[in-house]
C-alpha cells in the first residue's frame, strides 16, 4: 500500500532531513575526527606514563645494583674489607639503603658466608637450590630472580644476585618499594599501575594482596604482549569489564609495566565530549526544528485558510471571508479561489436551475410515462442484462428486490403464442442491428399477461457489431380491453339498431298485414256465412281463413318481437314458469333426449307477463330440442338467482342488480361464431324449409328485453348451446344509477 | 521496500542487542587455600593447578557451554578464615569449593560445606581422620597412612633404620602430627622406636640449628621431618650442618619446588613416599606439565598435579550433571575417572585409591625409586 502523506507531513519531514542531516553528519565526523584524535591522545598519554613508570622502575633498579656492584668490588678485593668486617658493612648497607630486605654472600658452593640482618642458622646453609645463584652463576653477570617465598620472611620476595670472584652476592629486594612506586602513578579513581616479573608474577599492586599471593596474570593478554616484548597500548576485557592496559617493558629485567584503566574512565573526556557535542548538536537541531515547524506553520497557515475556503465552497457556502494576506502565490490562490467561488455560485444557480426544470421534466416525464404505462429499457449483449428504467420495472410489476432481467427472462415471461416472433425479431436486432416495433402479450411479476407495445433500437458500433439493444415499451393492455369492448359495444349498436330496424319495419309491416287480415278474415267469414259449407266456395274460403289466420298469428309473432304486443305482467316465479313450459312440451320431446332440471326455489320472482315469458322460454327450449333432435342429448333447464356487478361478464349496457338466471343449455351441434351473430334475427334461421319460421328466438329476444331481461348465447361448433336469460328480481333490484360497462 | 528495510533494520537491531542474549550463566566455583605465609607453596600452586584448569576449560567452551568463573580465597592457613572464606564461597553461589590444601584447614571447613551440603574437594589434604566419611568432602590425594606404613617399611626394612628421630610442625596438626603417629605406630610395629620426638610452629623466628641439634643424636639413625617445604629445607640444612649422611625422610607435605630451591644441597637424598611420579611419561601428565610451565614460568608440583586433577573431577561431575545440589551424588557415582598419571577410582566416602611411591631427591629433582 502506498503511503500518503499530507502536504504538511511531507514538508515537516524534508524540512527537518534538510535542517539535521548535515548537522547530523557535521556532528558524526566531528565527533569521530575529535574523539579518535582524543582516543589517540590518551592512548598515547598512558602509554607515556607506562613508560614514565618503567623508566622511574629502572632507576630504582640502578641504585641496588649499583650497590651490590660496590659490595661486589669490596669482596673481590680483601684488601679494602676484612671478613670480620663484612656482616657489619652489610648491617649498615641495609640500614642506610631502604632497597634490600637481606643481603647474603654466597660462597663458591652457594652456601651462606655472611647474611645481613644475621641469622646464625642461615650461616652454613646450602642455597645452590636457589635459582638466583644458580642463573646468575651460570650467566655471571647480575641476575633479578623471580619471586619466590623467603625463608627469612616467609613473604614473597625477589632477589638481584650478582656473581664475583668467590661467590654471589644475593640482595632481597623490599617489593614494598616497588609497590610504593605504583602506589604514586594514579589517574582518576580505577586507574592502577601494575608491575609483574618475567613469568608474569604480579610484584606490584594497589591490591597488595595479588603480591602476597604471587598471582600470575600471563593469561592476560595485555600481559602476554608485555611479556613478548610488545610495548603499546592494548584494549581488552577483564571480569566483564573493558579495560586499557598500557605496556612497557623494564629492559633490565624484562618486567612488564602496566597502567591499566577502566575504558569508560580512561575514555571518560571523551565520553564527556562526544555528550557536549550530540547535546549541543541535538538541541541546537531541536531549536532549529521548533522554529523550522513555527515557520511551516506560518507557512503553511494561509493554505490551511485557503484548505478552509475550498472546504466552504465544497459545502456550498460561498461567502468566503476577505481574502488573505500573505505570499504573492498564496494571494493569487486566495483571489482566484473567491473569483473560483463566486464562478461556481453563478454556475451552480444556473445548474440548480436546470436541475429543477430538468427534475420537473422528469417528473413530467415519468407521469406521463406513468399516465402512459411507458417505460424505458436497454439491452447490454456482452453482459446479456437489461437495465431498466423505473416506469418499465413498475410496468412489469417488479420491485427493487426483484432479480436481474436477463434475456432468458425476457423470452420466458412472453406469451406462448407470441414468444416465436419476438424472439426471431430481437436475434434479428441482436445479429443485424434491425430495429423493429412489436406488440405481444408479456407476463408481469403477478403472473398476469399485458399486452405490451415496443420500440426496438439498436446502436452499432463502428464494425456494425450491435453493442446496445434499447426501446421503450408501453402497457396497451387497458387500451386492448377497451378497444374490445368499443368492438362489443359497436357490434351490439349495430345489432340493436338492426333488431330496432327489424322490428319497426316489421312492427309496420306486421300492423299493415294486421289491418289488411282483418278485413279479410272478417269479410272471408261473412261470405262463408253466406255459403254452404259443403259448397266449393265455402272450402275455398275455409282455407282463406286459415291461411288468414295463420298470418295473423305471425303478425302477433312479430308484433312480440316488436315489443308491441300487450302484456300482461304480475310478478311471478319463473321456475314454476319452466316447469309449466317442460310440461307442455312434454309431447314433442323425443325420446332420445333427456331433460335435466335445476330449479332453484330460491331463484327470486319476477314481474313479468307469464304468457310471453312462457312463449320465449318455450321457443329457446324448442331450438335447443331441434338442436339435439338426430343426435340425441341432454337438455338442461337451471333457474337460479345471480348478482350482476360491474365486474360480471355481462358486457352490453345491463344494470347491476339482483336477477333470476335462467339457463337453457343443449348438447346439440352448437353454432359458429357467424350462426351467433345472426341467431336472433328475424327469419333466420338453419333449418329446413317449412321446419320453422326464424322467428323463435327473435321473438323471445323481443320479450326478454321488453321485460328489462337479457338473453345471450354462447356456443361452439360441436359443443352444444347455452342460452342464459336475466330477469329482474321483483321488486326491482337492480341498481338505477350505476350501469355495467 | 519501505517495510522490508524497517523489517531487516529491526532484525539487525535485535540481533546486536541479543548478542549479550546468549551468553549463559557462568558456573562459579571457589578455591580456597593458603595464599600467603611460610606454607603458602601449596595454596598458590593449587591455585595455579586450578586456574589452569578452569583457562583449559573454558577455552575449550566451558561446560555445556556455560563460562567457569573461578572465586579465590586467601585461608591465610588459618582455620577460621577457612571457615570465613567457605561461608563466603558459598553465599557467593559456587557450585563446589576445591581446596582446602592442608588437612588442618580442611578440617576447619568441613563443619561449614556439610552445613551447605556444598561439595568441597581438596586436592592435598591427606589426614586419615577424613577417611571413612560420608560428608560432601571429596579428596584426590590418599590417605597419608599409606606413605608412613611405605617409608617405615622401606627405612625399617631396607635401610635397617630402627630408631627415629621425629619433627612436625604444629601449625597443621591434623596432618602432621597424624602423620607422625601413622610413622611411630607403623615403627613400632616393625620393632623400631621414635628416639627423639621435637615439635615447633612455623615462623621466622624459629631456631632451626636448635632443633636439628636436639633431633640429631647418637642413637637416632634416621629424621622424619613433617613440615612444610620452607621449614623442612631450613630443618635439612641444619641437619646437614651436623650430620651429612643420615637418612632423612619426609611427609609430602613438604614436596614442592620451594624444597629444592631452599633446600639446596641439604635436602639431596631426602626421601618422601607420595603418590606423584614427577617424571612420569604419562601423556596426559607431561601435556599438562608443558602447560603448566608455560603459563607460571616453573614447573608443576604436586599441590599443582592434585589440584589439576580435582578441578578436572568437578568438571566431569558438572559435564555429567550441571545440578550442584546432586553434585556430591554424581561424582560419586564417576568412581573412577582419569588423572594425569592414570586412573584414579574414589571409594564411597570420596576419597581416592592410588598408587603410592617412593621418592627421592637427586640432583635437585624427586625421583622415583626403583
Amino acid at each position: 500500500m502506498k503511503l500518503r502523506y499530507s502536504l504538511k507531513q511531507a514538508l515537516t519531514l524534508k524540512f527537518i532531513l534538510l535542517a539535521t542531516l548535515p548537522l547530523f553528519l557535521f556532528a558524526f565526523f566531528t565527533v569521530k575526527i575529535v574523539t579518535g584524535h582524543l582516543n589517540h591522545e590518551i592512548r598515547t598519554k598512558n602509554l607515556l606514563l607506562s613508560r614514565a613508570l618503567a623508566g622511574e622502575v629502572e632507576r630504582f633498579l640502578n641504585e641496588p645494583l649499583s650497590l651490590l656492584n660496590h659490595i661486589k668490588s669490596l669482596m673481590e678485593n680483601e684488601n679494602l674489607i676484612r671478613p670480620d668486617q663484612i656482616s657489619e658493612y652489610l648491617n649498615v648497607i641495609i640500614r642506610h639503603y631502604d632497597y634490600f630486605s637481606a643481603i647474603q654472600i654466597l660462597g663458591e658452593r652457594g652456601v651462606i658466608r655472611h647474611i645481613t640482618p644475621y641469622n646464625p642458622d642461615y650461616i652454613g646453609a646450602d642455597m645452590s637450590g636457589q635459582p638466583h645463584y644458580q642463573k646468575s652463576t651460570e650467566i655471571g653477570r647480575p641476575y633479578w630472580s623471580p619471586t619466590f617465598i623467603s625463608q627469612l620472611s616467609g613473604q614473597p620476595t625477589m632477589t638481584l644476585s650478582i656473581p664475583f670472584q668467590n661467590g654471589t652476592i644475593v640482595g632481597y629486594l623490599k617489593l614494598e618499594t616497588l609497590n610504593r612506586m605504583t602506589d604514586k602513578i594514579r589517574i582518576e579513581s580505577n586507574g592502577y599501575a601494575v608491575i609483574c616479573d618475567q613469568t608474569g608474577v604480579i610484584i606490584a599492586h594497589r591490591d597488595r594482596s595479588f603480591v602476597q599471593e604471587r598471582l600470575n596474570v600471563s593469561n592476560l593478554p595485555l600481559i602476554q604482549k608485555g611479556l613478548a616484548g610488545k610495548e603499546g597500548t592494548f584494549q581488552y576485557r577483564f571480569r566483564g569489564v573493558d579495560k586499557l592496559g598500557s605496556i612497557a617493558i623494564v629492559p633490565q629485567t624484562g618486567w612488564v609495566v602496566g597502567f591499566v584503566q577502566p575504558v569508560e574512565e580512561a575514555f571518560l573526556p571523551i565520553t564527556q565530549i562526544r555528550k557536549i557535542f550530540w547535546i549541543g548538536i541535538l538541541l541546537s537541531a531541536a531549536l532549529g526544528i521548533l522554529l523550522l515547524l513555527l515557520s511551516l506553520a506560518k507557512t503553511l497557515r494561509p493554505l490551511t485558510r485557503l484548505m478552509g475556503y475550498a472546504e466552504s465552497i465544497e459545502a456550498g457556502n460561498y461567502g468566503l471571508p476577505t481574502r488573505l494576506d500573505s505570499y504573492t502565490e498564496i494571494n493569487g490562490l486566495s483571489n482566484h479561489l473567491h473569483r473560483m467561488a463566486q464562478a461556481v455560485q453563478t454556475r451552480e444557480t444556473a445548474l440548480e436551475e436546470s436541475r429543477k426544470a430538468l427534475a420537473r421534466s422528469k417528473a413530467d416525464l415519468e407521469s406521463a410515462q406513468h399516465l402512459a404505462k411507458l417505460g424505458s429499457w436497454s439491452y447490454d449483449p456482452d453482459t446479456n442484462i437489461f437495465t431498466l428504467s423505473d416506469p418499465m420495472d413498475r410496468i412489469l410489476g417488479r420491485s427493487p428486490d426483484s432479480p436481474r432481467f436477463v434475456l432468458e427472462t425476457f423470452f420466458q415471461r412472453i406469451h406462448p403464442e407470441d414468444r416465436e416472433e419476438c424472439v426471431r425479431l430481437f436475434q434479428d436486432a441482436l445479429e443485424k442491428g434491425r430495429d423493429y416495433e412489436r406488440i405481444f402479450r408479456f407476463s408481469i411479476e403477478d403472473g398476469t399477461y399485458r399486452h405490451i407495445q415496443t420500440l426496438v433500437a439498436c446502436q452499432q458500433d463502428e464494425q456494425g457489431k450491435v453493442i446496445r439493444i434499447f426501446g421503450t415499451s408501453q402497457d396497451i393492455t387497458e387500451q386492448k380491453q377497451r378497444e374490445r369492448e368499443r368492438e362489443t359495444l359497436q357490434i351490439r349498436l349495430h345489432h340493436a339498431q338492426k333488431m330496432e330496424a327489424v322490428g319497426t319495419l316489421t312492427g309496420g309491416i306486421a300492423h299493415e298485414f294486421n289491418n289488411l287480415l282483418f278485413p279479410i278474415i272478417g269479410y272471408t267469414e261473412m261470405v262463408m256465412e253466406e255459403l254452404p259449407e259443403s259448397s266449393l266456395m265455402h272450402k275455398h274460403l275455409r282455407e282463406v281463413i286459415i291461411a288468414a289466420k295463420r298470418a295473423r298469428d305471425s303478425v302477433r309473432q312479430l308484433l312480440s318481437f316488436t315489443h308491441n304486443s300487450p302484456s300482461n305482467k304480475r310478478k311471478i316465479r319463473i321456475d314454476t314458469l319452466v316447469e309449466d313450459v317442460l310440461k307442455s312440451m312434454k309431447k314433442e320431446i323425443p325420446p332420445n333426449i333427456e331433460i335435466q332440471r335445476d330449479l332453484s326455489l330460491k331463484a327470486p320472482e319476477v314481474t313479468a307477463d307469464a304468457g310471453q315469458i312462457h312463449q320465449a322460454l318455450k321457443h329457446l327450449c324448442t331450438n335447443a330440442l331441434h338442436a339435439m333432435r338426430q343426435s340425441g342429448g341432454v337438455l338442461t333447464v337451471s333457474v337460479s338467482e345471480t348478482s350482476i356487478t360491474p365486474a360480471s361478464p355481462w358486457p352490453d349496457g345491463i344494470r347491476a342488480g339482483i336477477y333470476t338466471l335462467v339457463s337453457i343449455r343443449d348438447t346439440g351441434h352448437g353454432m359458429d361464431a357467424a350462426v351467433i351473430k345472426r341467431v336472433f334475427d328475424p327469419y333466420f334461421t338453419t333449418r329446413e324449409v317449412g321446419e320453422g319460421s326464424g322467428l323463435g328466438l327473435s321473438v323471445a329476444y323481443g320479450i326478454i328485453r321488453s321485460h328489462g331481461g337479457y338473453i345471450r348465447v354462447q356456443s361452439e361448433p360441436g359443443a352444444g348451446s347455452s342460452f342464459e336469460v336475466l330477469l329482474p328480481a321483483f321488486p326491482d333490484q337492480t341498481a338505477n344509477a350505476e350501469q355495467c360497462s | 521496500m519501505k517495510r522490508k528495510i524497517i523489517l531487516i533494520s529491526l532484525l539487525l537491531a535485535a540481533m546486536t542487542f541479543c548478542k549479550g542474549c546468549d551468553s549463559k550463566p557462568s558456573i562459579r566455583i571457589g578455591f580456597a587455600g593458603g595464599l600467603t605465609g611460610r606454607h603458602s607453596d601449596l595454596g598458590t600452586s593449587g591455585r595455579n593447578g586450578v586456574m589452569l584448569a578452569v583457562e583449559k576449560i573454558n577455552h575449550a567452551g566451558g561446560i555445556h557451554g556455560r563460562e567457569v568463573m573461578l572465586l579465590i580465597r586467601n585461608d591465610r592457613h588459618e582455620p577460621d578464615t577457612a571457615r570465613a572464606v567457605d561461608r563466603e564461597l558459598i553465599e557467593s553461589g559456587v557450585a563446589a569449593i576445591i581446596g582446602h590444601m592442608t588437612s588442618e584447614m580442611a578440617m576447619a571447613g568441613l563443619d561449614v560445606i556439610n552445613r551447605h551440603q556444598v561439595v568441597m574437594i581438596s586436592p592435598t589434604a591427606s589426614t586419615s581422620r577424613l577417611s571413612g566419611i560420608d560428608d560432601y568432602l571429596f579428596r584426590v590425594m590418599s590417605t597419608s597412612r599409606h606413605s608412613t606404613d611405605r617409608l617405615v617399611h622401606y627405612g625399617v626394612k631396607d635401610l635397617n633404620l630402627r630408631s627415629f628421630g621425629a619433627v612436625y610442625e604444629l601449625s597443621n596438626p591434623t596432618y602432621s602430627r597424624g602423620f607422625f603417629n601413622d610413622f611411630s605406630d607403623e615403627l613400632k610395629k616393625l620393632g623400631g622406636s621414635i628416639a627423639a620426638e621435637k615439635t615447633f610452629f612455623s615462623s621466622p623466628e624459629v631456631h632451626f640449628i636448635k632443633l636439628a641439634q636436639d633431633l640429631v643424636g647418637p642413637e637416632v639413625e634416621g629424621i622424619l621431618i613433617t613440615a612444610g617445604a620452607l621449614d623442612t629445607a631450613m630443618i635439612c640444612q641444619q641437619i646437614r650442618k651436623i650430620d651429612k649422611e643420615i637418612p632423612i625422610f619426609s611427609s609430602g607435605w613438604a614436596m614442592t619446588n620451594d624444597l629444592i630451591q631452599h633446600g639446596g644441597g641439604a635436602v639431596e637424598g631426602v626421601i618422601f613416599s607420595h603418590r606423584i611420579d614427577r617424571e612420569s611419561k604419562a601423556k596426559p601428565y607431561l601435556t599438562f606439565k608443558q602447560r603448566f610451565t608455560e603459563r607460571f614460568g616453573m614447573a608443576p608440583d604436586f599441590a599443582a598435579i592434585f589440584s589439576f586433577e580435582a578441578a578436572t573431577l568437578l568438571f566431569e561431575a558438572l559435564k555429567k550433571n550441571e545440578n550442584p545440589k546432586l553434585l556430591k551424588e554424581t561424582i560419586l557415582s564417576i568412581k573412577t575417572f582419569q588423572g594425569l598419571q592414570g586412573p584414579i577410582r574414589i571409594d564411597p566416602y570420596g576419597d581416592p585409591i592410588r598408587e603410592t611411591f617412593l621418592i627421592e631427591i637427586r640432583n635437585g629433582s624427586f625421583i622415583k625409586m626403583e
